[in-house]
Parts: structure tokens; C-alpha cells; sequence
């Protein structure tokens, strides 16, 4: 019982796949996908908690280490600017999909491609 | 409705496989044993000597200066992964700016004038340009670095483009870009010269939580903080000029 | 049964627990809604509201610096752009010199057929 926070964490990553697999816009699926990286990142840095630790800085508080685990911490720095990333190409992707197809429903676009092919 | 069943099937059996097989090998929550982690060895910076306790404000030319542990691994320990993720960002503001040069009728957004807007905002810029700049000067003292002043700084120049209409980015903000990325591989190859690894950090570390401390690492993140902010702010603006 | 409002009573008693308790019920019911709405804005803001609430469960997991990165980041620049890009997207709809691409499509089906 102690560990709920992984059990939350997995079921934002159950939302996030649901949220793939069934809905039928493109940009909903690109929503989801946010959701799983976001559920990810809290697993991660859930990860390295140590009961009784501090924040992993020196200071006037802390003078000698009593820490929590740092290197997740610095994994999950890295993975959030890299979700933003992914965020904004895919978001300039769906409008040059929006302006050539006419839609973003994939059944749609499937149609209309076989249509002019 | 076939569709939501087939979804919540794949959900359901990739959930199993994670709560069944993988959380019994996993400690418990809270329960790490620090002392089997390498964690460890970054935490009392002897990675390559032996052991001895670090203590702030007093111990003096260690192996890795800064105060802030997770500053430490980003920028020294493990700098190359910082380096690739820099390279990400670069591709993904490349693809932006490329992608959304192609497009044929040019809409540019437009936002109504509010007076009350423009006035405020000549007030809050120059705070939030400060703020942005002083979390990445003192990424090695306390909890910030590079990226999130960056971003701070991406984000006043939203501010500055939702109260202007007449506002762009000029194409300044990709030289600065270029050259603080050059800049990154500069450093790592005068590591190389003088040291003989690639990113070492060459410069005299001082006493831990001093402003000059820390070697190379509060100049790697000056210029990643310089890097994010002018990439995003152009990513925005090439998203809002069509 | 008593043992468990026992054991209940016992967790929240800690603050700490009561808020991440919390935050993370809030969580699960943003993140579902984001996903299950019809309109595409709701579902926006519902995400914003996600990544907001995810900065609190890391202040208490102690990650400071996640958490100011997770907080720029999030609530800002990834909404902003997405906001920036459905609006490219819808305006579309309302000018007056495109032509209608699905509807001369299905003209074309019907005249081959």
C-alpha cells in the first residue's frame, strides 16, 4: 500500500495508451501521447526516493548528505525538454496534414488516397 | 465501440505485464539502498579517489565544485548526454522552421490591441528577462540550470508578442543559436586539448557554494541557457507568422 | 475491515501524504477527460491542467529542479504552441477561397461510378 504513487503513474500510462488506440483524430492522439510521457517521467523520479532523504543540494540546511537519489532526476530533466520537442514538430506535421488532405481522421485521409491514386 | 473494446484490451494486458512481472523485482517505495547505487560516488564527488565527506562552504578543490548535484551530473559527469540533447532540440527547431516556410497562404495571427496589456508589459519584461537570467547564472548554487531559464526567456518574448502585433523576431535570435551551439563543441574540444578527454572540465574548481566555483560548469550552462531561449522563441514566432 | 480505515487514518495523518493523495485523484480525472471530450480545446486545457498538477507530486517527491523545469515547460511553451497550431488549423474552415477538398472528392467517386 505504501507504493501508490506507481500505481497512479501506471494508470495515467493505461489513459495514455487508451487514449491512442481508440480515439479518431489525430490530435487527440497526439494529446495522449503527452499524457504517457508526463505518467513516465513521474515513475521515473518516484524511482529514487528515499525515506528520510532531502532535495540533493549543499546548502546551509543540508551541510553534510542526507540525500535523495540525484541521477533520475538528471535522466528526467533531459526527457522532458525532448517531449517538448517532439510536441512542436508534430504539431507543424498535423497542419501540413490538415492543408493537403482536407482532414485528420486516418480512415479519411486513407479514402482520399486511394481516391487520387 | 469495437474500437474502445480493442483499446482497453491492449491497456489492460500491457498493465498486466507492468503491475505483475515488473513491480515485485523493484524495491519498495522509499526503500533504496543507497550505498549499492553509483549515486553514491556523485554524491560525494570521488568518482576517481577515495572516499571523504564533502561539507558546504568548506571543502575545497574537489574533482567537481558546484553545490547542486543534479548540475553536476548534466554538465560534468555526463555532459555528452546533455550535448545530445541539445542536438534534439536543434533538429526539432530546424524541422519547425523548415516545415513552416513551405506553407502557401501565409495567415498571420492577429490579436486585438489592449492598452492595458501593452502598458503592463512594458513593466513585467525586463522582470522576467532578469529572472530567466538569474536562474541560469545560478544553476550551480540552487534548483534551475540552463533549461528552465531559457525557457523563462522564450516565454517573456510570448508576452511581448501578445501585446505587439507588430513585433518579430529578427533573424538575430538564430545567430545567437548557432553560436552558442558552436560554442558547447568548442569547450569540449579545448577539454580535449589540454586534458585529453573530450568535455573534461579544465578550469580550477573552488569551494563548494561559492559563485566562482565549479569549473567549466556555470559557463556550459550560460550558454545552453542563451541556446533554449533564442530556439523556442524563434520556434513560436515561425508557428505564428505562418 | 476496521483495520483497513485504521491503516487509513494512520497515512493521513502525514500532509504530505494528503496532498499527493489528492493531487493524484485530480490527475486521473483531468487526464481522462483530456482524452474523452469532444472538442479539441477542452481537451487543451485538461492537459495543461495535467502537467500543472504533475509539479506538485515532485515538489513532494523532493526534485526542485524538475519541478521548475516541468513548470516552464509545460504550462507554457507546449501550450502555447499546440494553441498556436489548432488555430492554423480551424481558421481554415471560414475563408472564403479554398475549395472544399472532401466535397469535390466524393463528386469524383460518384462520377467515375
Amino acid at each position: 500500500m505504501s507504493n501508490i504513487i506507481y500505481y497512479v503513474s501506471f494508470i495515467l500510462l493505461g489513459i495514455g495508451i487508451y487514449g491512442i488506440v481508440s480515439q479518431k483524430n489525430l490530435f487527440k492522439q497526439l494529446i495522449s501521447l503527452s499524457i504517457i510521457d508526463t505518467a513516465v517521467n513521474i515513475f521515473i523520479v518516484a524511482l529514487g526516493y528515499v525515506q528520510g532523504g532531502e532535495a540533493p543540494i549543499y546548502s546551509a540546511i543540508t551541510p553534510v548528505a542526507n540525500f535523495v537519489d540525484p541521477l533520475p532526476q538528471a535522466l528526467v530533466l533531459t526527457a522532458i525538454v525532448i517531449g517538448v520537442g517532439t510536441l512542436a514538430l508534430g504539431s507543424i506535421l498535423l497542419i501540413h496534414i490538415d492543408e493537403k488532405y482536407g482532414s485528420l481522421d486516418p480512415d479519411e485521409i486513407r479514402d482520399t488516397r486511394e481516391v487520387v491514386e | 465501440m469495437m474500437r474502445r473494446v480493442w483499446a482497453i484490451l491492449v491497456a489492460g494486458v500491457f498493465l498486466y505485464f507492468l503491475i505483475a512481472q515488473f513491480l515485485p523485482i523493484i524495491p519498495d517505495f522509499g526503500n533504496a539502498d543507497m550505498f549499492l547505487r553509483v549515486s553514491f560516488d556523485i554524491i560525494s564527488k570521488s568518482t576517481t579517489s577515495n572516499y571523504n565527506v564533502v561539507e558546504f562552504k568548506k571543502s575545497k578543490d574537489l574533482e567537481d565544485g558546484s553545490a547542486n548535484v543534479v548540475t553536476s551530473i548534466v554538465a560534468n559527469y555526463r555532459a555528452f548526454d546533455t550535448l545530445g540533447e541539445v542536438t534534439v532540440l536543434f533538429c526539432a527547431a530546424i524541422g519547425v522552421g523548415i516545415l513552416a516556410s513551405v506553407l502557401k497562404p501565409k495567415r498571420k495571427i492577429e490579436f486585438e490591441e489592449h492598452r492595458v496589456l501593452r502598458i503592463s508589459t512594458g513593466i513585467i519584461f525586463p522582470l522576467i528577462l532578469l529572472f530567466g537570467v538569474y536562474i541560469f547564472i545560478h544553476g550551480h548554487l540552487s534548483p534551475g540550470g540552463g533549461f528552465p531559464g531559457g525557457t523563462t526567456i522564450a516565454l517573456g518574448v510570448l508576452l511581448l508578442m501578445l501585446s505587439n502585433n507588430e513585433f518579430k523576431v529578427t533573424p538575430v535570435a538564430k545567430h545567437i543559436e548557432q553560436v552558442a551551439g558552436a560554442g558547447y563543441v568548442v569547450i569540449g574540444l579545448m577539454g580535449l586539448a589540454i586534458g585529453g578527454v573530450f568535455l573534461m572540465n579544465f578550469l580550477p574548481t573552488g569551494v563548494v557554494g561559492n559563485l566562482f566555483s565549479g569549473g567549466v560548469v556555470p559557463i556550459v550552462y550560460i550558454l545552453i541557457g542563451f541556446k533554449v531561449g533564442a530556439e523556442l522563441s524563434s520556434v513560436v514566432s515561425d508557428l505564428r507568422e505562418g | 475491515m476496521t483495520e483497513f480505515f485504521e491503516k487509513l487514518v494512520e497515512i493521513l495523518k502525514d500532509p504530505l501524504n494528503v496532498i499527493s493523495l489528492s493531487v493524484s485523484g485530480l490527475m486521473i480525472i483531468f487526464a481522462f477527460f483530456a482524452v474523452e471530450t469532444k472538442k479539441i480545446v477542452d481537451s487543451l486545457i485538461s492537459l495543461s491542467a495535467v502537467s500543472l498538477l504533475s509539479v506538485l507530486l515532485f515538489v513532494v517527491l523532493k526534485a526542485p529542479d524538475v519541478a521548475i523545469t516541468e513548470a516552464a515547460v509545460g504550462s507554457g511553451i507546449a501550450t502555447a504552441v499546440m494553441i498556436f497550431a489548432l488555430w492554423k488549423i480551424d481558421s481554415k474552415a471560414d475563408s472564403d477561397n479554398q475549395p472544399d477538398k472532401k466535397a469535390d472528392k466524393q463528386l469524383n467517386k460518384a462520377g467515375e461510378k
